[in-house]
């Protein structure tokens, strides 16, 4: 469990870093999106099972998600 | 107004947040981005490029008009919120009667419902791609086919059923979701902008002047201006700051200047993701002609099956929320009824809402309208505190009379709005235009009809 922060930040590196060597280096488009696809699994793997369980800390009844 | 038993955070509702309970300014930081990045960020960037808005307008009408919201949320909003230490609905129940909140909110409720539905659209667009469903085209008001409404009401009925379940697990979800999406918004627009394949900014306002011409015609329709842009910016979210409703979150902060924290909401959301969702409809109509703003195909052009499912859940965790609270609001104007009913009533006014996809292509109206009709509550809020010694009217005033309507601030309020909605739905006003004129109108009316009817009840 103390492992899964990390590996969820791995799932986030793999969300942006990407799409950024895409932009300034030669990564094809294809490979960056089969990278950000395994980035979005590598995330809601490890960040659900500790993050899904914090307690919310306000009362946002009133936001309107604009 | 809230559900306390789904909810655990609603605690303090009628009473004072205390010391033991106060937070740093890290926590807001947090909170305010990751609540605006949201489905809704998929639809406003594409339709400022639809609008005709220049790319220094973008950048530059974006950067004023959020700064001015930030300072909205800080000098407005933050100071009466850390002195107060109440929520909106518990401020305003005591200026304007417990039975004028409940219309307040349930002209809320309403507004929330459509919002959801614009939501539901953007959603089953995302939906539709694997079907290989065609989505209606710009500006078309009506559905265009049968698959698109069964899409539309399909998802619309589960994101209802889950709403009717209660507020923790969407919010649970959506805690998790949201840093990810934050990245993904911003990885479209990396992607896009390769795919625009602009050297310089030069090219890049070249490329983008271009997508304008092709999404308009050479004539061209539209233009918003850079007034245009940064007023919608600073009040797309007036019903929070101006409008008082976030008071309900600063009453925990340990000082006001955790106003600032909305920076973090503003920013990322209404200035990165908006320009990252405008840049992949510049994309998207460079590499394909095609000018229809469809977050589902234009995620999937920039990002693969992880733009799809940021579509999908960016739609999902917003209109979840959204119809959980239109469903109290209803459940508040009904005593008796039952919040499962309400959500799933306000869930089938949401969904038959989304079956008409002008509610998410006329979203930037309608966002402007939704504010124009609920952010000038924020000042009564405002006057109420501020001015009622100054000029010498009670302030909460309900409270102490223990009347359930406040008339002043009823006609302070309706008067202002319903020469606004004259203005925008018969003259065609811009809602954008009308929201501080409405906020500052109803401020003073409010100072003026208290000192009225508080002389009135004296003398007799």
């Amino acid at each position: 469990m103390k492992f899964l922060p990390l590996i969820s930040l791995l799932g986030l590196a793999l969300t942006i870093i990407p799409p950024l060597i895409h932009l300034f280096g030669d990564l094809s488009e294809k490979m960056t999106f089969t990278l950000m696809g395994v980035g979005m699994v590598v995330w809601y793997l490890a960040a659900t099972p500790w993050l899904a369980f914090q307690k919310p800390e306000f009362d946002d009844s009133t936001q309107d998600q604009i | 107004m809230a559900d306390t038993k789904n909810n655990p955070t609603n605690e303090y509702e009628r009473t004072p947040v205390p010391p033991k309970a106060l937070k740093g300014p890290g926590k807001f930081w947090g909170m305010y981005a990751g609540e605006h990045a949201a489905g809704t960020e998929f639809m406003i960037g594409p339709l400022f490029l639809l609008s005709g808005v220049t790319l220094q307008n973008i950048f530059l009408g974006l950067l004023v008009g959020n700064l001015l919201a930030v300072l909205s949320w800080r000098f407005v909003c933050a100071p009466i919120a850390t002195q107060a230490r109440m929520t909106l609905y518990f401020h305003l129940e005591k200026i304007a009667g417990r039975k004028l909140v409940k219309f307040y909110n349930l002209a809320n409720g309403v507004l929330f419902c459509f919002l959801a539905g614009a939501m539901i659209t953007v959603s089953a667009t995302a939906i539709g791609i694997p079907f290989n469903i065609e989505m209606p085209e710009f500006n078309a008001v009506y559905p265009n086919s049968t698959a698109f409404v069964t899409i539309v009401l399909a998802v619309g009925a589960v994101i209802a059923l889950v709403a009717a379940r209660g507020y923790d697990v969407v919010a649970r979800f959506a805690n998790v979701a949201a840093p990810w999406m934050v990245l993904v918004f911003l990885a479209c627009g990396i992607v896009a902008l390769k795919q625009i394949g602009a050297a310089n900014w030069q090219g890049l306002n070249e490329i983008w002047t271009e997508s304008i011409t092709v999404a308009q015609g050479s004539e061209g329709q539209a233009k918003m201006g850079f007034w245009s842009v940064a007023l919608f910016a600073w009040f797309c979210n007036s019903a929070m700051h101006i409008g008082m409703a976030d008071l309900s979150v600063f009453r925990y902060a340990k000082k006001a200047s955790s106003g600032w924290a909305a920076a973090g909401g503003m920013f990322v959301g209404h200035y990165m993701a908006w320009i990252a969702a405008a840049f992949m409809l510049a994309a998207q109509i460079k590499m394909t002609g095609n000018t229809t703003p469809n977050p589902g195909i234009m995620a999937a052009n920039v990002a693969g099956i992880a733009g799809i499912v940021c579509v999908v859940v960016a739609g999902w965790t917003t209109a979840n929320p959204t119809i959980y609270r239109a469903g109290l609001a209803f459940q508040a104007m009904i005593p008796g009824s039952s919040r499962t009913t309400m959500t799933l009533v306000a869930g089938a006014v949401a969904t038959i809402a989304g079956v008409f996809p002008a509610f998410a292509f006329k979203l930037l109206d309608f966002v402007g309208f939704y504010g124009t009709v609920l952010a000038p509550m924020g000042a009564v809020i405002f006057a109420d505190w501020y001015f009622s010694k100054r000029a010498g009217f009670t302030p909460f005033a309900a409270e102490k009379s223990g009347k359930g309507v406040n008339p002043a601030v009823l006609i302070a309020w309706l008067i202002p709005v319903a020469i606004a909605t004259y203005l925008i739905k018969v003259e065609g006003v811009a809602s954008w235009f009308c929201i501080l004129p409405c906020w500052i109108a109803t401020g003073v009316l409010y100072i003026f009809f208290s000192k009225f009817f508080q002389s009135k009840t004296a003398q007799a």
